[in-house]
């Protein structure tokens, strides 16, 4: 059927196709170049490779045991950034999902103006966001680096989630809630029992938004962190300034897998309130 | 009227806005009766349930569940269950997870709560769905569902929705009548909104007829069918024919017709309670209490004339379309009988003559 179809398409959909694939390969370009240059023989990267060798992936093995000049080495800037983005994932989803409740359920006016500040650190350039919180916490002074880092990364994440969360509460069916009363629920308990996993999809796509808006943040980062705790982004700035060899692409993979393994985790956990793997 | 009722609505009144939805209304709903408020979209019939649900706060007025005033509480507090028009099943949760919702927020014990979920699945006849979701039910299943977590959740009175508006015509006929005599079973007072007087017809102890926010008669089926309160009544039940005449004494001896120029008479019968001669009135007879017979044939002065236009077969009936001289339109149902095929051999110039008792008056300007 689907070759029938591209016959009859001619040349028309022969170009579709080339078009569509080279899209992907440009889209997905750094990746591959990535990944062929940690598994590269040489030192430069060529097209084609020179040959297939683990040795950059060795070299990051002495990275991680110890980064001369460094501290603190790559494990804790690995862990660092991983529960940095879980903490603020949590927070936005907590504070994200309140808010989107106020916002959709609440009338009052000036309500879609709000809507729209909400979503505003997001059009931000992330280095005025960065300056800004530098020059207040330096005003406030005392502020521990965990903290300055997780108050700076729920800026950039509370807006995925009040994004995601009105969305899908303006797809939830309100005689659900309204049922859930009728039957004898509290607003509390109809809250948690009925909203939430009635939303679900919502603060699942918020969580992942969330989670790769933190981990991966540069701009932001930068500027709020400090010697001793170092996520993943800056952590790597500086020892490319040391190194600039393919281990950085071998570890650039790992990260990449690192990531991927979390948004299956998170994927994982926030199904769960549904008991059985339906999905909707 | 009012002691002993389930539920007794006292001036209910509800505005949203400049828009007046519902406008002092009072009803009285007794134990175990079925009472259904219908009327047309936005005559406020779903408006005043929402309002006993507790989903709205009347602006004037009470609620009364068993003599107790609810106007004021909240929705989860009322005792009153709710059947959706879109059945309102909980999508995360199996059929028995709904269906124990209410027992289980009432926090009784595991063996109860699984108790009430048999006997509610029993009652729907659903035993063996107990662990299907309700994606995986068709409409008429996931009605029955719906119902059950009503029960199951032991609410004294039932409110219905238009629950049965998403079925089609076959299935919907069988819920009516399998809710019906599942509230007759249960003893169970249920209020009832629907737009179909069909439906009200053939679930009801009661109707109560609304329109424009207001209650415009309330009685038994065969009372707001047979003896409409107003002409919005007399019209909303059923197909009806509107005369307009001119009252002026029978010919000879006693009564009272109402005279149609050339079309002919119609005896008036008991049904002018105040005759002024030559006052100009309007009345109602239904299409089912007329009777054709070829012209010429029907002695007497209480005869109209006219002239069939088209007969069309309905199955249970005919409908033959008649234009009266002077060009009013009638409407007349005859029955058919078995094995014929209609009373197609009826047309051109017929009599048509009401059946005693068919003419109904109904109060000007309401």
């Amino acid at each position: 059927m689907a070759a029938w179809d591209m016959k009859a398409r001619g040349i028309g959909g022969a170009l579709l196709v080339a078009y569509v694939v080279l899209f992907f390969v440009y889209l997905e370009s750094p990746l591959v170049f990535i990944l062929l240059a940690s598994f590269n023989k040489g030192l430069t990267v060529r097209f084609p490779p020179s040959g297939f060798s683990l040795q950059w992936y060795s070299a990051l093995w002495d990275l991680v045991r110890e980064v001369p000049g460094v501290k603190p080495g790559l494990v804790d800037a690995v862990v660092t950034s991983i529960w940095l983005g879980l903490a603020s994932t949590a927070g936005a989803l907590i504070a994200g999902t309140l808010a989107g409740f106020a916002l959709y359920r609440l009338r009052f006016p000036g309500r879609q103006a709000l809507r729209q500040l909400f979503l505003l650190p997001l059009l931000f350039p992330q280095i005025v966001t960065g300056i800004g919180l530098v020059l207040w916490f330096s005003r406030i002074g005392g502020v521990p680096t965990w903290l300055r880092l997780l108050l700076g990364h729920l800026i950039l994440t509370l807006p995925y989630v009040v994004v995601t969360v009105t969305a899908s509460l303006e797809t939830l069916d309100v005689r659900l809630e309204e049922a859930a009363m009728n039957l004898g629920a509290g607003r509390v308990a109809t809250f948690f029992l009925i909203t939430v996993p009635g939303i679900r999809s919502g603060l699942m796509a918020g969580a992942i938004f969330a989670w790769l808006t933190s981990f991966s943040n540069f701009t932001v980062t930068f500027f709020l962190f400090s010697g001793e705790v170092q996520p993943l982004p800056p952590w790597l700035y500086q020892i490319m300034q040391y190194f600039i060899d393919p281990s950085i692409a071998a570890l650039s993979t790992c990260v990449l897998l690192i990531t991927l393994a979390v948004l299956l985790i998170m994927n994982r956990l926030l199904a769960l309130g549904r008991l059985v793997g339906l999905s909707q | 009227m009012n002691e002993g009722a389930e539920l007794v609505l006292n001036g209910l009144a509800k505005s949203f806005g400049a828009v007046a939805a519902v406008q002092g209304v009072s009803l009285a709903v007794q134990r175990g009766e079925f009472v259904s408020l219908l009327g047309p979209s936005g005559c406020g019939k779903t408006t005043t349930l929402r309002m006993i649900a507790g989903f709205l706060m009347p602006d004037a007025g009470q609620v009364l569940l068993r003599g107790r005033d609810i106007t004021a509480l909240p929705p989860y507090r009322r005792d009153v269950g709710l059947l959706f028009q879109n059945y309102a099943l909980f999508p995360h949760m199996t059929v028995r997870g709904n269906i124990g919702f209410g027992p289980r927020m009432q926090r009784r014990g595991r063996r109860e709560i699984g108790d009430r979920v048999r006997w509610a699945l029993d009652l729907v006849q659903m035993g063996g769905f107990a662990e299907r979701f309700p994606h995986e039910l068709s409409g008429g299943q996931q009605q029955r569902v719906a119902i059950a977590r009503v029960l199951a959740a032991g609410a004294s009175m039932l409110l219905l929705d238009e629950p049965f508006s998403n079925l089609d015509a076959r299935l919907r006929s069988r819920m009516q009548e399998e809710v019906r005599e599942l509230q007759l079973r249960l003893g169970i007072a249920t209020m009832h909104v629907t737009h179909d007087q069909d439906e009200a017809m053939a679930m009801s102890d009661r109707i109560v007829i609304m329109n424009a926010g207001r209650v415009e008669q309330i009685g038994a089926p065969a009372a707001v069918y047979g003896a409409p309160a107003s002409v919005f009544v007399a019209e909303f039940m059923g197909r009806c024919n509107r005369l307009e005449g001119v009252v002026s004494r029978a010919p000879c001896g006693l009564g009272w017709n109402l005279a149609l120029g050339e079309a002919g008479q119609v005896p008036l019968g008991n049904a002018i309670a105040d005759p002024r001669p030559g006052a100009r009135i309007a009345v109602f007879i239904r299409p089912e209490h007329l009777r054709l017979a070829p012209a010429g044939a029907t002695q007497g002065a209480g005869v109209l004339r006219g002239e069939v236009r088209r007969v069309v077969y309905l199955g249970s009936r005919s409908a033959a379309y008649v234009t009266l001289a002077g060009n009013t339109g009638l409407l007349v149902h005859l029955p058919n009988d078995p094995g014929s095929e209609g009373p197609g051999e009826l047309t051109g110039p017929v009599d048509i003559q009401p059946l005693p008792g068919a003419v109904m008056m109904v109060a000007a300007g309401s």
